[in-house]
């Protein structure tokens, strides 16, 4: 039986050189037997709350009508930096594995012609490979809905609704029993598809990437 | 000499996915006796990848990862030296796939494609199905295969194909393919008997091979495939029920003509577990899989599957009228003459059983549902939907939908069973449309014997399509069917001799 994932300090230092060769390692591990220390054991299964909340650096490169058949359905790509705000919350459902919801508000920063943003809200799993150790893989679906400018030339703002997946890495640094800091780095993947800009123009298949590297507050 | 360099491809991708587990039992090996666990000395040398059961595989995760990039480089040599695949432009001779290929799909991005609504819709998922289970085979149980779903996919369409990597795809693989993946599993442990000897043992492997062949290819070269030792808890399954229906079918075109055809029919529908009889132990314990056949340009004209995920009872096991509440993963392929609608999606819900007297029930189901990716066709007119001049006739998008049902059964024989679905999809790729679905449909039977009887079945589809700066569009498709039923009893096959 598994006890409650909690969060320990003073595995800094090993926690650095871990986030980098692990998922390098990470099948390996994960090919032999269950037999990691438990000295920070896994979430216990059932319903144990957690939330993380966090900020970062993000940018967002958006294409659009890659799928090309003609010059009608030509595109281009744009890019934008800017800052994303996350706030994820959830329960345990294994003992290393959490599931919850995700907000990300990604907007663009400086004087821009389109303001542009990128929200979604998705359904996201986490997994934690290892018991004792921080680093985590997330990944999940859901929807996304921001104006976004498909296309530089016109500078015209497009509103699209569509549907997005994400997928991440993170490292939780622990600082007391229950509370932490994560360093996360992942990609939101927004498909509005389709939009018509507020000049009339139809965009296809405009997919949006925010990149994000950021730093969160967790509570398990 | 292409078939003969397909057959040798299709020997050395095999032989790379099943020698995957040689190597890495000595990987184990070696891993095992790493002193990083405080366990006695004798069972860490003898500790190898750990088995759930006496017939199930050992849990060896890089075997699994392996067999599914073996089925992809497969798929990919299959299609380029035996098939040589051509797509018109711009795909062109797509699986001929180079390094610099792949330097594109990765600079480029993600798309929609505009491919045919079976490729996306039915045979994605079924690719996807054996990505899920190279990591059932190896001894992953489904949460842990579910993940490789998503990775082949992510190897097919960066890595397998010229063409940029497709978003539905990347969908209907990764979640139809965790539906189909474990729905087959499933199915072909209780076809497959690892006690059996003889013509049935053969008859058994031959016949799981369609269904499985990445197991069966894992498990000629493992020696499971004649080796005679336990059977997995799958093999002794919960409740069974099959039903066929065979008779006549009238439906009208969904094209501009709206001709009407009549057609043969075969219907065939799995009931697998009872979610009254057992409680919720793992997902899809408890599934139901239907499927449409008919002739046509496409004779797998409806598939549809629906497993439970997670389910707890809020009522006493022994009350009258009991309720569970169900979250189920569902699959979603139609491509008939009257309509085309798929999607892959998660339902949250409640489903109830009423007994009346002793040989009559009651069984009713009413979930919401998150459609997490959809497709609906959309042809009333000319280009009002899907990517013009190609075979992409529908649109794509997320959406939201109701189902309900209820059927009364007589001696666990179904007389009369109603469904209603409702969904609202919201198209992101094709038309700038939000599409609205219902499809109410009415099943009759009237049981002739305990297993036999006749039935009739009429469902009437309506779409109402509302567009974006041009006038919307209402569309009904009526379909009838006639036919003959058969219905098993519901059954548990033997328990595994100790």
């Amino acid at each position: 039986m598994n006890a409650p994932r909690t969060l320990r300090p003073g595995r800094h230092v090993l926690a650095l050189a871990t986030l980098l060769s692990a998922l390098a390692a990470a099948p390996a591990a994960a090919q032999a037997p269950a037999q990691a220390p438990d000295t920070a054991p896994a979430p216990k299964r059932g319903g144990n709350f957690w939330i993380d909340a966090g900020a970062g650096y993000a940018w967002l490169r958006l294409t659009s009508g890659q799928n090309a058949l003609n010059g009608q359905r030509l595109g281009g790509v744009t890019a934008a930096h800017g800052m994303a705000v996350t706030v994820s919350a959830g329960g345990s459902v294994a003992p290393n594995v959490l599931l919850g919801l995700e907000y990300q508000t990604w907007s663009a920063a400086g004087k821009n012609p389109v303001d542009q943003r990128v929200r979604s809200v998705l359904a996201v799993v986490q997994w934690y490979p290892w018991a004792g150790i921080g680093l985590n893989v997330r990944a999940g679906t859901g929807v996304v809905q921001g104006p976004v400018e498909p296309d530089t030339v016109s500078a015209a703002s497009a509103q699209g609704t569509g549907v997005g997946f994400a997928l991440g890495i993170g490292y939780d640094f622990p600082m007391t029993r229950h509370l932490g800091l994560s360093l996360q780095f992942g990609t939101h993947i927004a498909a509005f598809g389709d939009v018509t800009d507020n000049r009339g123009k139809i965009s296809h298949d405009v997919i949006g990437y925010v990149t994000q590297i950021g730093l969160a507050v967790v509570f398990r | 000499m292409t078939v003969l360099r397909g057959a040798f491809l299709a020997l050395l991708a095999a032989a790379i996915g099943a020698a995957a587990p040689l190597a890495v039992a000595a990987q184990d090996s070696s891993s095992a006796a790493t002193p990083t666990l405080a366990a006695p000395p004798d069972t860490a040398r003898v500790a190898g990848p750990v088995s759930a059961c006496d017939g199930c595989p050992p849990k060896r995760p890089i075997t699994a990862v392996l067999m599914g990039l073996a089925t992809n480089v497969f798929i990919n040599r299959f299609d380029t030296w035996v098939l040589n695949v051509h797509d018109p432009l711009p795909d062109g001779y797509y699986t001929r796939v180079t390094p610099q290929s792949w330097g594109v799909n990765i600079r480029k991005g993600w798309v929609f494609d505009t491919d045919a609504f079976q490729v996306n819709m039915f045979l994605h998922p079924y690719q996807g199905g054996t990505y899920f289970r190279a990591g059932r085979s190896n001894g992953l149980n489904f949460w842990e295969s579910a993940p490789l779903t998503f990775l082949g996919s992510l190897e097919w369409e960066y890595f397998g194909e010229k063409t940029f990597p497709s978003l539905n795809d990347f969908y209907n693989t990764g979640f139809g393919g965790i539906v189909i993946g474990e729905t087959v599993y499933r199915f072909v442990s209780v076809i497959r008997d690892n006690r059996a000897t003889g013509m049935s043992r053969v008859l058994r492997e031959v016949a799981t091979f369609p269904l499985d062949p990445v197991g069966t290819v894992k498990r000629l070269f493992s020696g499971e495939l004649w080796r005679v030792y336990g059977n997995p808890g799958e093999h002794a399954p919960p409740p069974l029920a099959l039903q066929v229906q065979a008779g006549v079918r009238q439906a009208r075109d969904s094209g501009l003509t709206g001709a009407r055809s009549i057609k043969g029919v075969l219907i065939a529908e799995l009931s697998y577990g009872d979610a009254f009889a057992d409680r919720y132990k793992a997902p899809f314990d408890v599934f139901l899989a239907r499927a449409v056949i008919s002739p046509g340009p496409t004779p797998i004209g409806e598939f549809r599957v629906a497993g439970r995920l997670y389910g707890t009872e809020l009522t006493n096991t022994s009350a009258p009228a009991r309720a569970i509440f169900t979250v189920q993963q569902k699959l979603e392929y139609a491509e008939s003459p009257a309509y085309k609608f798929g999607g892959q999606s998660i339902e949250a819900g409640f489903v109830t059983a009423i007994g009346v007297g002793r040989a009559i029930e009651l069984r009713t189901e009413a979930f919401v549902e998150g459609i997490m990716m959809g497709a609906v066709d959309a042809q009333g007119e000319p280009d009002t939907a899907g990517v013009s001049g190609t075979p992409r006739t529908y649109d794509f998008g997320p959406g939201v939908g109701l189902d309900v049902a209820a059927t009364i059964s007589v001696n666990h024989f179904p007389v009369l069973a109603a469904r209603y679905h409702w969904s609202m999809v919201h198209s992101v790729s094709g038309s700038p449309a939000d599409h609205f679905t219902q499809l109410p449909s009415i099943e009759l039977a009237l049981p002739i014997t305990n297993t036999f009887g006749v039935g009739a079945h009429a469902s009437w589809y309506a779409r109402r399509s509302a567009y974006v700066g041009r006038p919307g569009e209402v569309t009904t498709f009526p379909d009838f069917r006639a036919y003959l039923v058969w219905r098993t009893r519901p059954r548990t096959a033997s328990p595994e001799p100790q």
